[in-house]
């Protein structure tokens, strides 16, 4: 104990020292400084001239140099153009000498303010200190001197990006003359200029706009991002290193803003959706708020595939506490649950813009988990200048994007009496009943409102944003509220040299009856199955007084508690579920960060930064007595769950960028870093098959008989430390060579040899711009091509190097659990070994109005961390080892183009594909022998899906039940004309009633983005689209064998079912199969899975976004703009029967398949943003 | 000369930082220890450490709970197998176990529930308790592996035991073969019965009872026990194998502590608060219910029992009569079968063997000339009223009943009508009758010792469908349905359970090998060793 306490101590002692050489080397610097410009001083009173007492008046002079030098004048007060001064000085070229030794002794003196521009002003210290450029418009121009005769108009107006920000420091040029301005911090500018001069306004990050000088002579100018990526354009990448990203020598995709707030998603990251090639996005069936799963380039791994998220350089903890592990849903105890994620809890209007690192080249520098790839997010920060408030507030309707194929023609088979509820199929007569499914649905409503307020000094910065979403779901009482809190401030000191920036986040989320997806606690369960012909609303009461308990019961066709009716689990009355099996699930986090950077000279400083992350989620699940037996004990169940997630991160970067001679330069990172991150959650819960609560109905867990408690308590620490270097080093800016190398150090590593060396990963690459290296047709404005190549580790499960041999047991009879599962006798655990390779090219055509990006990658997943069944007799029942090999391949190719630009229409297309291959090489280490050749990743069990990596498969195939048939392919079906299963003897995943039906994964994706701006309008739209894989639809299975689907109803309509059939005997089945007989034994949760796979092909129109943008005279309002918003509007195409993009779980499981899951919804709506 | 003097210590500061990491990951051990998990230090409180994993041992000889794990060992299998129990869910558009199509997502349930949770645990303690003074808690673990052992080996024919934890370097584990899995049974029960022999003439202090959950630490009750699952394992290999069987047989029945002989002593293991897993799958899920065999002989036999074994039907069809469903029938709804006699409620403790089969193992040893087995119709008669004693009835008048036999099965919602049925007369339908008849021939004798066996043993179904494949009594019902493919006999009825999925892909070479140990191919309707 004592000697960690030391080790600690030493630890921060020398970060201590590390900052003490820092400030030494700081004070050596200013010394420097001061130096230079002592001897600049001399200089200046060395330099000769001759006194010239032939004085003239200043707007003389000033005219003079306006045509000579091409730069202008503005003044502070009236009249001060005719104070005489000295004239202009012969043989000096330098502007501010010359000026210097014109105002010498007349009391006037200058202030540059931009490069062409200067104030004259009064000479008085403390007007010159007070003059701030944000003042330009209430200088006085040399228009404005009477009699000056000047030669220019002096032509005003602002300049701002599409959103109606100001944007300062916009350079604005008249076209073929040097004359030129740049914008002030609130966009605003002057310049001197003819009718018919056309003004080019040029900013890094956007494209050039020309605007041609007519009568008006107030200018109002929106620039609009650059869509393809220019050279010049600045990119962070790992550890929030700025570089620009022609010298990058590996693929990446930046989203601004606007991308992700124009048409927003509560989580923004679903608005990456086409816009980023190679990234594949699945929501879960939870609606507004569910959680996304995200992956790069392919899945890799048997544990997690989802990208590390950093926000600001620092990792951010993307944690879901539960997710639905089977077809029942079941996610928490049997509740069935979507515990939402981390990345939705960000504001999407406090992200500055995204990076996506889709390789591991690109984030190799971030060690474990970048083997997944990077998602950088930028957050705002207040600017210098005015103080602007953004006010934003959008309203959209929610609606099912599609509707469950059912049928209310035929009726229940048996039909209800008073006696008997009668029976769950609806394979009965014709009674044309009324769809009763549509009116469940409401219409959702989503709101969104966010305030910004940003402002400050140039010393010091403020941003502050509050955001509040609030959702109706299109379930009834499902609803979602979100506040959003962020500060931030930015402070300079010690002349500039020291940047402390300070942030504090705070969420607080509140998810109520987040719809669920399965068979249990379902409302869509209950509603789809309802037999056709009974009086729906009848049951709208959901609950009904009983006698024998003395309080309301639930209340449905077949369940009754006073006559002894008692539905199967996933029948339940929809609004019991919902109001009486409420689940709520809060969520309330704090993130912090402080960091500070020290400029030591001017090509190195010293950062440090530190970071907590806090995040408390609870999740409360009351369940009311009379609920299914299966799902709830007699008197009612209670769940509750509180977990809390800690990461603190600290890490100190030195950096330096310097030129190295004329043809060489340098970018250099150094750093440590430690991640600290400690999950732990408490779940207490009642058992089924009890009474469970003691008093029915009152949910607290002094309620819960003890017998019928259930409690479960999970921990997970984990420590990494690291240290990291990274360079890139160039010859003449045009041939860059990347090189990076990490060590961590993982506490997951301790007890074994692995511990004390830790593991590295390193990365290179090599860019070359072949535009920059040689004359190029003139038609080609830019060409890159890059190659990389990366290693990078990975660490292995926390405890998973020393398994206890025993657990603590909550049970009342039974202590103690033993653990079966440790490292393969013998060896001892390693760290993951990730190789990836990539290379690519860049191509700019036409002034870049056409650019064109593609990279090939291939990315070898080795020595995983598996958890491999043991097989039984050994002692364990798992295996940990290192091994297997899973392989993706593909190519990313972006096309962005600008085919329409005038003063009035500027259209803007990009062009987003994606393929990947991914292949499972293999999943055994073969020095151990451990017979593997397949990892379930979902478990058939007694349903129709099954998920397994298997080798020479790929990940995520699906496995299912199959038809028998014969060599010519014809259903084997019994004598009673039921389709029989099959049975495979040479299946690969140990179960002989299992195939291989299909990989949910798209075969390539397409993403196709498009923005007009004409005039104050911006229409943009986004279709995007995946192609091949296939999906199963767990739903259509279970409603088929009931009868309830539309394709029960075509059967039966059209007499039977026509498809080949023998017998068993071989005979061939003569005639249509009869729909009852065909689809009860086809149908149904343990069905055959095959008849269930559908191809996952579809288009949609995925955004659209009309705006316009009100042509602002106000001083008051900054801008204002008005935009109809629409998201997932329709289909192009579309094959299964719901919309394959979405799964039940966001983790490895379940994917590619959905059981009475919730419609994709589509919303419309109108946003308003406001600038003040 | 100073810059680079700067660059020099900032170098330096980064070196040491880096190495000073090194030092930091002293802690490493500490945050890599899972706090949910127990050292061997914190378990030797107590003898937690040796009592506490046969406490966990205990629980899943037949599985406690969960009750969904008992539904796949032993409620899918053996108690619908022993004619006891059937379901009335169509699992798998009822294609499923119940009518021969043996389902590998549910049949590793036996076999990987008994590795995981008495071979391993009884293993640790094999291995811990090797000091002298904790000889009570070696030989216990060794009485409770055969026990739990015997019944996995009862599915599948040859298991792992003797090779257990010796991995190959292939990464495959041997397969013993029935034979010598029951050999191993035998050399294991007889030091241990050795054992506690001893320990019962020396009055040994009680050192089990805090992890008894049948006896409270009664050594010898668990001689007793031990005794009487010897002599099981000596009966059940009485074909095969008949001078070991007697030698076996015949050292039990000599014992100084002998058999089971009460109710008090029969093996019960007490699971707390769970609720019985019968009651769960019967009361709260629905799917189990009577089985048509137990209700007709009983029905037949007038057997009083009845009422703590069953309830009434409640369907109209078959109102208040005891009606169980027949094994591997065609079901299209839950709902047809679901009103049939449901199980009663069981007691919180779940039964591994009761006094009245000790008897009834008397009896058997009696008819094969076994030395010590005491009078045949004595102990047949012992056997039956200790069981009804152990209900709380009495048997007397039962065990004079000399003409009742089995009443023919009637299903009044068969699908296609009649097509359940078992009329008078057919071949299925039991005639044998209750009272002893010391003239009877052998193969009668062992009918009716076996029939009333089967009565006593119930709801316990692994060992009553053991003794059916081996004896072929009490007659059953066959299936109606055969979904084997042919791999099954109707009339033979299933023999076994083939190597589980999970032994086929994680030691296929074990596997492989084990299938040469067997008489025929690996399926349901090859013979066990012990069954030829």
């Amino acid at each position: 104990m004592r000697k960690s306490i030391t080790t600690y101590l030493t630890c921060i002692a020398l970060v201590a020292q590390v900052f003490c050489v820092a400030s030494l080397h700081a004070q050596t610097g200013n010394a420097y400084a001061l130096d230079v410009k002592y001897a600049q001083r001399n200089n200046v009173s060395a330099s000769t001239y001759k006194q010239d007492t032939q004085k003239q008046t200043l707007i003389n002079v000033l005219k003079e140099l306006n045509k000579s030098k091409g730069i202008y004048f503005l003044f502070s007060e009236k009249g001060i153009d005719q104070t005489m001064v000295n004239p202009i000085p012969e043989n000096i070229q330098n502007t501010e000498k010359i000026l210097q030794l014109v105002l010498k002794n007349s009391g006037l003196a200058y202030k540059k303010i931009s490069d062409n521009t200067y104030v004259i002003v009064n000479d008085n210290q403390k007007k010159i200190a007070e003059i701030n450029v944000n003042d330009l418009q209430t200088f006085i121009t040399m228009k404005d001197m009477p009699g000056a005769g000047f030669l220019f108009d002096v032509i005003s107006g602002k300049v701002s990006d599409q959103n109606g920000n100001a944007l300062a420091g916009v350079s604005i040029t008249i076209k073929g003359k040097t004359r030129g301005v740049s914008s002030g911090t609130d966009g605003s500018f002057k310049i001197d200029a003819n009718e018919g001069d056309i003004l080019v306004f040029s900013y890094i990050g956007y494209d050039s706009k020309e605007i041609t000088v007519g009568q008006d002579h107030s200018i109002t100018v929106a620039l609009s991002e650059t869509q393809s990526q220019l050279t010049d354009v600045v990119v962070t990448t790992a550890l929030g290193i700025q570089r620009q990203s022609k010298s990058l020598t590996y693929a990446v995709q930046k989203v601004n803003n606007a991308d992700l707030t124009t048409v927003q998603d509560a989580n923004f990251i679903n608005n990456l959706t086409g816009r980023v090639a190679g990234v594949t996005i699945s929501k879960s069936a939870s609606g507004i708020g569910g959680s996304t799963r995200v992956i790069l380039r392919g899945n890799k791994s048997t544990r997690e595939n989802q990208p590390l998220y950093v926000i600001d350089g620092v990792p951010l903890v993307n944690y879901s506490p539960v997710q639905p592990n089977d077809e029942f849903g079941q996610a928490l105890g049997n509740v069935g649950l979507d515990g939402g994620d981390g990345i939705s809890n960000l504001n999407p209007d406090d992200i500055e813009n995204v990076t996506v690192l889709k390789g591991a080249s690109a984030a190799a520098l971030y060690g474990s988990s970048a083997a997944n790839g990077v998602i950088l997010i930028t957050t705002k920060k207040g600017k210098a200048g005015v103080t602007k408030i953004d006010v934003s507030t959008s309203l959209t309707f929610d609606n099912p994007l599609y509707k469950e194929p059912l049928q209310f023609k035929y009726g229940q088979t048996v039909p209800m009496t008073s006696s008997s509820p009668g029976s769950l199929e609806s394979w009965g007569s014709i009674v044309n009943a009324k769809d009763y499914v549509s009116d469940f649905f409401q219409t959702g409503l989503t709101s969104f409102n966010s305030i910004a307020l940003s402002g400050g000094t140039e010393k010091a910065q403020t941003y502050f944003s509050y955001s509040y979403t609030d959702n109706k779901g299109i379930v009834p009482t499902s609803t979602l509220k979100k506040h959003n809190i962020n500060f931030r401030e930015t402070a300079k000191f010690f002349n500039d040299r020291l940047t402390a920036d300070f942030n504090v986040l705070f969420l607080n989320q509140n998810a109520y009856n987040r719809p669920a997806s399965g068979t249990y606690d379902n409302p869509l369960g209950g509603l789809y199955s309802f037999p056709r012909g009974i009086d729906f609303n009848q049951y709208k009461n959901y609950e009904m007084f009983s006698t024998l308990r003395n309080t309301n019961v639930q209340n449905w066709w077949d369940v009754n508690f006073d006559k002894g009716w008692n539905a199967s689990e996933d029948q339940q009355n929809p609004y019991w579920l919902l109001y009486r099996n409420p689940s709520q699930n809060t969520l309330n986090r704090v993130y912090s960060n402080l960091s500070f950077k020290y400029k030591i000279n001017d090509w190195i400083n010293i950062q440090a930064r530190g970071n907590i992350d806090k995040l408390y989620n609870d999740i409360d699940v009351k369940s009311y007595a009379t609920t299914s037996p299966v799902l709830t004990a007699a008197n009612g169940g209670y769940s509750l769950m509180n977990a809390v997630n800690t990461q603190l991160y600290g890490d100190l970067l030195l950096s330096g960028v310097k030129d190295l001679g004329e043809n060489f330069g340098i970018n250099a990172t150094v750093g440590t870093s430690i991640t600290d991150e400690k999950f732990s959650s408490n779940t207490f819960g009642t058992k089924t098959g009890g009474p469970g609560l003691s008093i029915p109905n009152v949910f607290v867990l002094s309620n819960i008989q003890p017998n019928y408690l259930s409690l479960s308590q999970d921990i997970t620490h984990r420590q990494v430390q690291s240290v990291f270097a990274t360079a890139s080093l160039n010859f003449k800016k045009y041939v860059y060579v990347d090189i990076s190398a990490r060590n961590d150090w993982s506490s997951t590593f301790a007890f074994t040899p692995e511990v004390g060396k830790g593991y590295l990963y390193y990365s290179g690459g090599l860019n070359l711009v072949l535009s920059e290296m040689t004359h190029l047709p003139s038609f080609i404005s830019f060409v890159k091509l890059r190659v990389s190549y990366a290693r990078v580790g990975n660490d292995v499960s926390a405890y998973s190097t020393f398994p206890p041999n025993y657990y603590v047991n909550f049970d009342n009879s039974q202590p103690t659990t033993y653990n079966g599962a440790a490292p393969y006798p013998g060896t001892y655990l390693q760290p993951e070994d990730n190789r990836s390779f990539e290379a690519g090219f860049e191509f700019r055509f036409f002034n870049n109005k056409l650019g064109l990006d593609a990279t090939y990658y291939q990315n070898n997943n080795y020595n995983q961390y598996l958890e491999v069944s043991a097989p039984n007799g050994s002692g364990y029942n798992t295996y940990f080892i290192n091994g297997g090999n899973i392989r993706n391949q593909g190519v990313e190719v972006s096309i962005n183009a600008t085919p329409v630009k005038s003063s009035t229409v500027t259209w803007n297309t990009s062009l987003n594909y994606a393929l990947n291959k991914n292949k499972i090489i293999s999943l055994s280490n073969d020095q151990l022998n451990v017979g593997r050749s397949y990892y379930t990743l979902t478990g058939l069990g007694n349903l129709l899906y099954a998920s397994d990596i298997i080798v020479g498969g790929s990940w995520g195939d699906i496995y299912g039940r199959f038809f028998q048939r014969d060599a010519s392919g014809a259903i084997v079906v019994d004598a009673n004309g039921a389709p029989l299963k099959g049975s495979d003897p040479n299946t690969q995943v140990g179960d002989e009633g299992q195939k291989y039906l299909g990989n949910p994964n798209p075969k390539y994706t397409l993403g196709w983005s498009n923005s007009f701006d004409i005039k104050h309008f911006t229409i943009s739209f986004l279709f995007d689209g995946r192609f091949g894989g296939k999906v199963m639809s767990v739903t259509q299975a279970i409603l088929d064998k009931l009868g309830d689907t539309k394709a029960t109803q075509d059967a039966r309509d059209a007499g039977g079912i026509n498809i080949p059939a023998v017998y068993e005997d071989g005979t061939k089945f003569v005639g249509p199969l009869d729909p009852q007989t065909f689809y009860q034994a086809v149908g149904g949760r343990d069905g055959i899975s095959e008849y269930y796979m559908y191809d996952a092909t579809n288009v949609r129109l995925r955004e659209l976004a009309l705006a316009y943008n009100f042509p602002i005279k106000s001083n008051c309002i900054r801008n204002l703009r008005l935009s109809l918003i629409g998201r997932n509007l329709f289909f192009v195409t579309k094959k299964a029967p719901f919309d394959p993009e979405i799964s039940m779980a966001t983790n490895n499981g379940l994917q590619g398949t959905e059981t009475f899951s919730i419609p994709s919804t589509r919303s419309i709506g109108l946003s308003l943003n406001i600038g003040f | 000369m100073k810059n680079r003097l700067n660059k020099l210590s900032m170098a330096a500061a980064v070196i040491l930082i880096a190495a000073s990491i090194t030092g930091c990951t002293k802690n490493f051990e500490k945050y890599n220890t899972n706090p949910l998990g127990l050292s061997e230090g914190q378990l030797e409180v107590d003898y937690q450490n040796l009592g506490a994993p046969l406490k966990q041992a205990q629980l899943f000889i037949y599985i406690a709970n969960p009750a969904w794990a008992y539904q796949l060992q032993q409620n899918l299998i053996a108690d619908v197998y022993s004619g006891y129990m059937m379901s009335p869910t169509p699992f798998q558009s009822n294609i499923n176990n119940t009518n021969y199509y043996l389902v590998d997502g549910w049949n590793s349930y036996p076999w990987d529930w008994a590795y995981n949770n008495v071979m391993n645990n009884t293993d640790a303690v094999l291995k811990k308790a090797t000091d002298p003074q904790f000889e009570a808690f070696y030989q216990w673990a060794k009485i409770l592996r055969v026990e739990a052992m015997h019944r996995v080996s009862d599915i599948y024919g040859p298991i792992i035991y003797t090779h257990y934890g010796q991995i190959n370097t292939d990464g495959s584990i041997d397969y013993d073969s029935q034979k010598d899995v029951y050999n191993a049974f035998f050399n294991d029960l007889d030091t241990a019965i050795n054992v506690f022999t001893d320990m019962v003439q020396n009055n040994a202090l009680p050192t089990l009872t805090n992890f008894d959950l049948a006896y409270g630490g009664d050594n010898k009750k668990w001689l007793q026990f031990a005794n009487t699952l010897r002599l099981r394992l000596a009966i059940r290999i009485s074909k095969v194998d008949p001078t070991r069987a007697k030698m076996e047989g015949e050292k039990s029945l000599s014992n100084p502590y002998g058999l089971l002989k009460t109710n008090d002593d029969n093996c019960m293991i007490d699971i707390g608060t769970n609720p019985n897993p019968v009651n769960v799958i019967n009361e709260s899920w629905g799917d189990i219910r009577l089985g048509a065999p137990i209700a007709s002989l009983m029905n037949g036999y007038n057997d009083a029992r009845i009422s703590k074994y069953a309830t009434k039907a409640t369907d109209p069809a078959v109102a208040g009569q005891y009606i169980g469903i027949r094994n591997g029938i065609n079901i299209d709804d839950h709902s047809r079968y679901a009103d049939y006699s449901s199980m009663a409620t069981f007691p919180n403790k779940v039964q591994l063997m009761v006094a009245a089969e000790a008897w009834f193992l008397k009896a058997e040893a009696a008819l094969r000339g076994w030395s010590g087995a005491g009078d045949m119709q004595t102990d047949y008669e012992t056997g039956i009223s200790t069981s009804f004693a152990q209900y709380g009835l009495d048997a007397t008048a039962y065990m004079q009943d000399a003409s009742s036999t089995a009443q023919p099965y009637a299903d009044p919602k068969a699908i296609t009508p009649g097509q359940n049925d078992i009329a008078t007369g057919s071949p299925w339908l039991s005639t044998i009758t209750i009272k002893w008849d010391d003239n009877a021939g052998f193969e009668q004798k062992l009918e009716r010792i076996i029939t009333q066996k089967w009565i006593s043993m119930y709801p316990e179904g692994q060992e009553a469908w053991s003794e059916f494949r081996r004896t072929g009594y009490p007659k059953l019902f066959p299936v109606v349905i055969n979904n084997s493919g042919g791999t099954i006999s109707t009339t033979d009825f299933i023999r076994r359970i083939n190597f589980p999925a999970d032994e086929r892909s994680n030691n296929p070479i074990g596997v492989q090998k084990a299938i040469q140990m067997l008489s025929g191919p690996d399926n349901g309707g090859t013979h066990l060793w012990w069954n030829p």
